[in-house]
Parts: C-alpha cells; sequence; structure tokens
C-alpha cells in the first residue's frame, strides 16, 4: 500500500517496519502511533516471526512528535492530553515487551519519541550519519513516557545530561553511553543489522522469548504505575502555561519567554 | 588568617549560581563548618525563585580532597550524638546538592578524593579538565563512604562502586568519564567556557520542564533518599567511624605512619 504510514515487509522469520512519513522525518501523531501499535500487536501474535527490525524511510529515523499533532494538542484540556500520552505510553510499552527480539536500525535523526523507539528495542544499531537528542525540554515539555526506556538504556547519569541540556549527540556517543550497541558507516548498516538478525536466528525461539523476558524481570521493567505516572506527569505540563507557551513558541518559529 | 569563606556563593541576572569551595590552602577539605555553610548556600538559593541553574566549582589547586581528615580524628572522639550528628549534615548536604531542583553542573579540576568524589556524583552535569583525578580513599583510613554511597551508586553502578570503594585506587579524568562519574574531559583551559556552554544550553529548557525533567529521572531511578535512609547510612558512617579500626587508621594517616593493618601485613 503506497500511502501506509508503517510498511511491513516479512521474509524468512524477519519482519521489518518501517516508520514511513518521509516527508516529516517519520514524525508520529496520533495516527502513526495507531497504526505501528496495530502493527506490532500483529506481529506479536505470529509464531512465524522470529526477529523485528524498527526502520525509518527517508532521511531521518524519527524526529519525535509532529507539529501538526503538537499544534492539535495545544488545545487540548489535560484529560484529553493524558488519553494522548497514554497511547503513546502504550506504544512503548508494547515495543518494548514484544516477544520476539527486536533490532532499531538507526540511519538517521533520532529526536524526543524517536530516541524512546530507540530504546525499547533489544539491539539498537546506528549509522554515523545518525544524531540523537532528547529536545523536550526546550518546548517546555518532558520526555516523559519515554523516560523509563530511555533511562534503562543510558542510566540516570546520562539522561541526568541529555535529558536536560537537550543537546544532539552522535552515534559514538550514543554508544558510548548505551542507546545503541554498534555503530556502522552508512553503506554497512544493513550488513550490520544481518549479522545480528542472523545471529538472533540461531537461538531457540522459545529461549530467546524467554531469555528477554528474564531480561526484563531481573532488570526492571517500568511497572504498569510508573507508565501511567508519567503520562500523567506529561499531560500536566502540556497544559500549563509553560508547556503551551514553548510549544506556541515553537509552532509561531520565535523564541519562548524563557529565552528572551 | 583572614576570615574568608569557606564557600562562595554568587547567583547572576540569568539565575544561574556559582557556588565554590574556597578553603584552597587544605585542599578543600571539608569539616562540619564547610558542609554548614554548603547546606545554608544550598538552602538560600533554592529559596530564590530566580534560581535557573547551578554551578559548582572550586578555588585552588585541587577540587576537594574529600572530609579533613584531622577534624575526621576528632570528631570520633565526640560523643555519639555529636558523631551521628556530623554524619547526618554530611549526608543530608549530599542530599540537597543532588536534589536541588534546578540543573546543578559542576566543574572539576586536580584532585578530587572521598567526599568530593561525592559531590560531583550528586550533581546532574559533571565535566573535568584533563588534570584531575579521583580516588575513594576512605578504606585506606579505616573509614566508610556512606553519605556519598547513593548518589555514587547512580552515577558509576554499583559495578564500578565494587571496585573503586574497596580499592581506593587513584583513577584519571579519563577513566572518571569510562565509569560515567564524568560526562565530558576537556582541556584546563576550557573548562570554564565548557562549562558556561552546558549553562547556556539548559537555559535554553523551560525553567519548570527542567524542574519536573529532574523530578521525573529522579522517579523513574528512584534515585531520591527518604530521611529513613539518611538516617541509616549516616549512622553506619558514624559507628565505623568511632570504631578501634577507624581510630587507627585516622591517627595512622596524620601520624604519617602505616595503619596496623598494614604494618601487619609488611611484617
Amino acid at each position: 500500500m503506497a500511502d501506509d504510514t508503517v510498511p511491513l515487509r516479512y521474509a524468512d522469520g524477519e519482519a521489518v517496519v518501517t516508520l514511513n512519513r518521509p516527508d516529516v522525518h517519520n514524525a508520529f501523531d496520533d495516527a502513526l502511533i495507531a497504526r505501528l501499535g496495530d502493527v506490532l500487536d500483529q506481529l506479536a501474535r505470529r509464531s512465524d516471526v522470529r526477529v523485528v527490525v524498527l526502520a525509518g524511510a527517508g532521511k531521518s529515523f524519527s524526529a519525535g512528535a509532529d507539529l501538526g499533532w503538537m499544534r492539535r494538542m495545544a488545545g487540548y484540556t489535560e484529560a484529553e492530553n493524558l488519553a494522548d500520552a497514554s497511547r503513546l505510553a502504550r506504544l512503548m510499552h508494547r515495543l518494548d515487551t514484544m516477544p520476539m527480539p527486536t533490532v532499531a536500525r538507526v540511519h538517521g535523526a533520532a529526536i524526543g519519541g524517536g530516541v524512546g523507539l530507540v530504546a525499547c528495542c533489544d539491539v539498537a544499531l546506528a549509522s554515523t550519519a545518525a544524531g540523537f537528542a532528547l529536545s523536550e525540554v526546550r518546548l517546555g515539555l518532558i520526555p516523559a513516557v519515554i523516560s523509563p526506556y530511555v533511562i534503562g538504556a543510558i542510566g540516570p547519569r546520562a539522561a541526568r545530561r541529555y535529558m536536560l541540556t537537550a543537546e544532539r549527540f552522535d552515534a559514538g556517543e550514543a554508544r558510548r553511553i548505551g542507546l545503541v550497541h554498534q555503530v556502522a558507516e552508512p553503506d554497512h548498516l544493513d550488513a550490520l543489522v544481518k549479522t545480528v538478525v542472523d545471529a538472533l536466528k540461531l537461538g531457540g525461539p522459545k529461549a530467546l522469548a524467554e531469555t528477554k523476558r528474564l531480561a526484563l524481570d531481573v532488570g526492571g521493567a517500568p511497572s504498569e504505575a510508573l507508565r501511567a505516572d508519567t503520562a500523567e506527569r506529561i499531560a500536566r505540563l502540556r497544559a500549563s502555561p509553560e508547556g503551551r507557551e514553548g510549544v506556541t513558541a515553537f509552532l509561531e518559529k520565535r523564541k519562548p519567554g524563557w529565552q528572551a | 588568617m583572614t576570615d574568608e569563606p569557606i564557600i562562595l556563593s554568587a547567583i547572576d541576572g540569568r539565575g544561574v549560581a556559582t557556588v565554590t569551595l574556597n578553603r584552597p590552602a587544605i585542599h578543600n577539605a571539608y569539616n562540619g563548618a564547610l558542609i554548614d555553610e554548603l547546606t545554608a548556600a544550598l538552602g538560600a538559593l533554592s529559596s530564590d525563585s530566580h534560581l535557573r541553574a547551578l554551578v559548582l566549582r572550586a578555588n585552588g589547586k585541587n577540587f576537594s580532597a574529600g572530609a579533613d581528615l584531622g577534624w575526621l580524628r576528632r570528631a570520633a572522639d565526640f560523643t555519639p550524638a555529636e558523631n551521628l550528628d556530623f554524619s547526618l549534615r554530611t549526608t543530608r548536604a549530599v542530599k540537597a546538592l543532588a536534589e536541588l531542583r534546578v540543573p546543578t553542573v559542576v566543574a572539576v579540576h586536580g584532585a578530587c578524593f572521598g567526599g568530593g568524589v561525592g559531590l560531583v556524583a550528586a550533581c546532574d552535569i559533571a565535566l573535568a579538565s584533563e588534570d584531575a583525578s579521583f580516588a575513594l580513599t576512605e578504606v585506606r583510613v579505616g573509614v566508610l563512604p556512606a553519605p556519598i554511597a547513593p548518589a555514587l551508586d547512580a552515577a558509576i553502578g554499583t559495578r564500578q562502586v565494587r571496585r573503586y570503594a574497596l580499592t581506593a585506587e587513584r583513577f584519571d579524568a579519563a577513566e572518571a568519564r569510562r565509569i560515567g562519574l564524568i560526562h565530558d574531559v576537556v582541556p584546563r583551559e576550557a573548562l570554564e567556557s565548557r562549562t558556561q556552554d552546558i549553562v547556556a544550553a539548559l537555559l535554553l529548557g523551560g525553567p519548570q520542564a527542567l524542574a519536573e525533567t529532574k523530578a521525573l529521572i529522579f522517579a523513574v531511578a528512584a534515585l531520591a533518599l527518604d530521611d529513613r535512609q539518611v538516617e541509616s547510612l549516616a549512622r553506619w558512617a558514624a559507628e565505623r567511624r568511632a570504631s578501634d579500626e577507624a581510630r587507627e587508621g585516622l591517627g595512622a594517616f596524620l601520624g604519617k605512619r602505616a595503619p596496623a593493618w598494614v604494618r601487619e601485613r609488611a611484617t
């Protein structure tokens, strides 16, 4: 389907899920969140799928929140914001707890929620052309529903820096702090993905599923209460004067009040 | 001796506070008075609604020698209540720095030992110059890094705490960065400008969003200490400091001799 925002390609046990809104750098809005969730739900039920690869079409992996979506959110009540944040929280949880191994193929920029998607995958591979940023605070927002997964991946120390400064960092730094496992030149990214996928397919499918559950249980996967709490935090902030000012200033391409 | 304050604290028009350890003659070692002044400075700043970020730095050749061991040896002879009170004040000071509502940046140069490492770990973003070196030296004098242990564990992880708090080995800025204690290492002459770059990045964030992001990280990673944990850590540190082994270790250090447990092994 040409206009599908999340096309699925399947061959020989490997399902490749592609974020496909290249004109907006695969930013996510309510429609893409729903569609990606559906695709992942379907894959989770299939016993023939041994590995899921998450990729992005076009120049970027994912720019995070979509502008039009943010514009709609700006008029939301706190209750609408909560429903919205909860849907994104469910998507992150869905990806994090896929029964089979997942691989993120990060070929370009991953910003905000895009970093969350990377953190939710079991193995993250990036091109040297990739760049990362947790840019939420610059809009007066917080990296709320992705934080359990991002902190799980990079730890509180790196989170305290990059969630607060919103600095951009490259693939080498992403690897150093644990967000991505390995980095390849752009031309070699697919070969690296194939190496990892092939390695995963050598494991017993049930052993892999149980090993993943083991890792999540031992490592302390985010509880339902924590996931709900993070959604409430962002809903509250989005409806606050600073959150509205930050998003409005961004949409109007001007500096927010606190930068003046 | 002049009455120069041992903690300098200032806040600029942007709301950026600078707190400076200022006991350079003894490498910014801390005693009860320095801890109290640090706590007072943090308290005054945190009640200032204009506060947006805090920079912690040190005057003199070294960042911090950790606890003032001469003072610590005297503390070992305090009454149990006074001894516990000092550990409580230290633990609360580290907690106050770690949980300050605004982002904190620390700029480390020279040596940073013992409790000084805890101050670094308590800050959100840590920069060091290439000449910086670090060590968790407590066990060498028979005492316990209890007040700083939670901040250390959050910064470098249990794996690294098990090595460096037990071996008390000295490590350099590059190793400090590798284990996560330090975020960036820069040449000494670039330390101040790099610190200001980080501050400039922080000032682009929404003040409320920054405070809530910091609170979010503390909630998700369960970093905040409650009163019971503070009391338990302080009690542990105080009991250890009053032990015979710690008296021997501190006494040996001050007498510039090896402690009994080293001499025993050497003979």
